[in-house]
């Protein structure tokens, strides 16, 4: 599920706190929950919450498991969200360029 | 949205920018080729001083190798980080990969085949030179076209 109209920023991701989580989970195929949380510059409590929201809109995975006995949560964007970011990103290059000309 | 002004998405870009570059440091894959190489110098240096009593301890090698896997899984199973996206991306890459892959496995198999076939014993120290060297190159391979994707991700080309 991609939102939107594709020439403009998804509604979605539109908060920056969305957005660098997102972004911080393009890099990889998974990212653990307190690596996500370290490398976007956020709290435990609003990432949980920003992953619920994307989770919900389909563009954030959760995944449940165990590291030895510890219980871990890894974080990754589905198909959908990758694409929702990369239109977005675009969609932020073209008002930075359409500005610039 | 469609009012974004052109400062908040210049902020916006900036910072999916230094994200994904600290997301896709995460991803930074092991250097194996350290490790290995590591254990191969102090194995092969070792080797030269074993008597030929002593040639039991040529069993160092393989417990070297498993002991240093064995840190290695315990150092990937406790640190959190992330998974990369290893997998080569485009038909092109895929093919080299696969094609080095196969040239590092004959060069394993085959190099030791060859060797006892035209009557020349393959002592300790030259098995253990191409296993080293063919563990290389299958690093090598995994670093030059497995990360592929995370490299062009940290150019900004993504």
């Amino acid at each position: 599920m991609v939102s939107g109209d594709p020439a403009r920023p998804d509604p979605v991701i539109s908060t920056t706190t969305r957005l660098s989580l997102m972004a911080v989970l393009a890099g990889a195929q998974e990212v653990e929950f307190a690596a996500a949380r370290e490398a976007s510059g956020l709290s435990d409590s609003v990432v949980s919450k920003q992953a619920m929201a994307l989770e919900a809109a389909g563009y954030l995975a959760l995944r449940k498991g165990h590291v030895g006995r510890r219980p871990r949560t890894w974080l990754s964007l589905t198909p959908a969200g990758r694409e929702a970011l990369r239109r977005h990103i675009a969609a932020l290059r073209r008002i930075v360029d359409l500005a610039g000309t | 949205m469609a009012g974004m002004d052109p400062e908040r998405a210049a902020r916006d870009l900036a910072e999916a920018d230094q994200r994904l570059r600290r997301g896709a440091e995460l991803t930074t894959p092991p250097r194996w080729s350290r490790l290995v190489g590591i254990v191969g110098v102090v194995v092969l240096a070792a080797r030269w001083d074993v008597p030929a009593s002593a040639q039991r301890w040529y069993a160092v090698f393989p417990l070297a190798v498993a002991a240093a896997l064995a840190v290695s899984v315990i150092f990937e199973r406790t640190r959190p980080r992330a998974r990369p996206l290893a997998l080569p991306v485009g038909w092109r890459a895929r093919v080299w990969f696969a094609v080095l892959l196969v040239v590092a496995g004959v060069a394993l198999v085959g190099g030791g085949l060859g060797l006892r076939a035209v009557g020349v014993p393959l002592p300790f120290t030259l098995s253990s030179v191409l296993t080293l060297g063919a563990v290389w190159l299958l690093n090598w391979c995994y670093e030059r076209f497995g990360g592929g994707y995370v490299q062009r991700v940290r150019r900004g080309q993504w």
